[in-house]
């Protein structure tokens, strides 16, 4: 690229993506949809008697009603039920093509891959930022929702993201992905609010918020497997040593003996790498624990007594203590590393 | 988490006059100088206590541009309270204020409070408002007045909570109807009967358990 016609090339640039999406931008309402058909785009009540939206109106009805509904049904209702339609926060995801809602880095791989397909990417990429958060949103109530909606969480892969919303548009040619990480950290900013939201006495409720921040739920998309594999996991190792025994006594011979305590062995070290695996999740999840308490309880004192210096002491507390919550969430990566088995213990 | 009543706000005005700052100032206590032009709509929340009762303040923060307001009009319904922010260092922004009332009547419920806010009240050495004017317009049009600075957060707390002070005693005198979710007015779900002697005795109040 030459830098003398830098601002030429932009300006190119710029046109052909607007060319692609200017009718995102268009704010003339079509009136020609027949009354039982509108959005609600008032978040405030139902009984709406308008029957005119905008373009990027009906396509975000389109993209929650037939992508999200087809792919995740419950997120679906869920927002229905609490009255979220698209338009609140998908108007700027989408017309912004994402770029509040990313860091720089993670943005530019996303859009080198909406400029490497089409722009019908971006719907996919939308349902897909909706479902990766859905283990955020599903507890929540409207506020809450709303702001984890309106303060995307800081996705840790965006990779998955990409592929994720690949494998809704075209499940044949691009399979779901599974090998990445999803999970999710609620936007600092969010955390301040909703613990704001909250009165300083309801620790039932900090309780909870605290049990939706774990990350320990991994997969988003599939909670119901993973516990289920979690319950197999538990008996398993008394079942085959079980069989193991029975297995010893059943056959007589020298081969068998060897192969009977090589798989005890291995079933040994199994046995203490998932023990140890386990302790160290379990540290790890009490210090993000530990985090979000201390979230809850420095943000009540300070509504309580708001104090400027105070203020800021809780705001560097807040920095060091994010500082921790990063470190333990590397070590639980390198723990489903040890799990998979693509590095030692 | 248990509140007695649930306000919905909206805040309207030019762009470029603090309407996001001042939202920013009210939830998080902080002030960006820097800040991203809203597009369409932002949100946040927050508790407070009027008269020894929990308030829940559900805030839309809309977009001042001109090509937003298709999608800002249909915030209006449903509002119990408006802030229309104008900027004192700016005198259209003033003058753009009838227009702005104007809309606000015409698309919200007619109880709906509005509370006006002559915003930057530190930058006083580019004053193009004077204070007596803000307050002649309030008067004029029937409206509370206060002026602000979102990054001082002078007074910001106060517009907040004189306006929903206002909302709770128009209640109390019975104008509202707080049954019809559509005045912007929810109750709490967790209304206990103690509570409930002073607001005008409605024994079907604690049925309506609101979302949040």
């Amino acid at each position: 690229m030459d830098p003398r016609y830098l601002e030429h090339d932009s300006y190119f640039l710029f046109s052909h993506i607007m060319e692609s999406i200017e009718s995102w931008y268009d704010n003339n309402s079509i009136k020609t949809i027949r009354k039982n058909e509108y959005v609600n785009m008032e978040p405030f009540s139902n009984d709406i008697d308008f029957n005119c939206y905008s373009k990027i109106g009906i396509k975000l009805k389109m993209i929650t009603e037939q992508i999200l509904r087809r792919h995740d049904e419950k997120l679906f209702t869920h927002l229905k039920e609490l009255k979220i339609p698209p338009q609140i926060y998908g108007i700027r995801w989408m017309r912004l093509l994402f770029i509040r809602e990313f860091q720089m880095q993670d943005l530019l791989v996303l859009w080198d891959a909406i400029f490497a397909h089409d722009f019908s990417l971006c719907d996919y990429i939308f349902t897909a930022m909706l479902i990766v958060i859905r283990s955020l949103l599903l507890p929540c109530d409207y506020a809450e929702c709303l702001n984890h909606l309106m303060r995307y969480p800081s996705v840790c892969d965006v990779h998955y993201v990409i592929h994720l919303a690949l494998h809704y548009r075209d499940p044949i040619n691009y399979p779901e992905p599974v090998e990445h990480s999803t999970l999710v950290l609620p936007n600092p900013n969010a955390i301040k609010v909703q613990m704001a939201n909250r009165l300083p006495s309801s620790m039932n409720g900090v309780g909870k918020s605290a049990q939706s921040y774990q990350p320990n739920n991994h997969d988003h998309s599939r909670p119901a497997q993973y516990s289920k594999s979690n319950e197999l996991r538990n008996v398993s190792f008394e079942w085959i040593e079980d069989k193991l025994v029975k297995l010893q006594g059943y056959d007589g011979n020298n081969q068998s003996m060897d192969c009977c305590s090589e798989l005890r062995q291995e079933l040994q070290k199994l046995k203490y790498k998932t023990d140890f695996c386990s302790r160290y999740m379990t540290k790890h999840l009490e210090i993000l624990q530990k985090f979000v308490n201390q979230c809850s309880t420095t943000q009540s004192n300070s509504n309580n007594t708001n104090n400027q210096e105070n203020q800021t002491h809780t705001e560097q507390d807040f920095e060091s203590n994010m500082d921790n919550v990063l470190i333990s969430i590397a070590e639980l990566k390198k723990i489903r590393d040890i799990l998979r088995g693509t590095i030692a213990l | 988490m248990s509140y007695a009543y649930l306000f919905k706000y909206i805040i309207i005005g030019d762009t470029g006059v603090g309407k996001s700052c001042l939202l920013l100032q009210f939830t998080d206590k902080r002030f960006q100088p820097i800040h991203d032009l809203t597009i369409g709509v932002e949100f946040g929340a927050r508790m407070i206590t009027i008269q020894n009762k929990q308030i829940k303040l559900q805030i839309w923060d809309t977009a001042g541009q001109e090509t937003f307001r298709s999608i800002t009009r249909s915030y209006y319904r449903g509002a119990a309270g408006a802030l229309l922010v104008y900027d004192i260092t700016r005198r259209e922004t003033f003058n753009h204020l009838t227009t702005w009332l104007e809309d606000a009547r015409q698309h919200s419920n007619s109880s709906m409070v509005i509370m006006l806010i002559g915003n930057k009240c530190d930058l006083e050495s580019r004053r193009e408002v004077r204070r007596e004017e803000g307050e002649a317009f309030a008067r004029e049009h029937g409206l509370i007045f206060m002026e602000t600075s979102a990054k001082t957060a002078a007074n910001v707390e106060e517009a907040f909570i004189n306006t929903a002070q206002e909302i709770y005693d128009k209640i109390q005198e019975g104008v509202f109807d707080i049954n019809n979710e559509a005045n912007g007015i929810k109750i709490g779900p967790q209304l206990s009967p103690s509570s409930q002697k002073s607001s005008s005795g409605n024994p079907a109040l604690g049925t309506g358990g609101g979302c949040c």
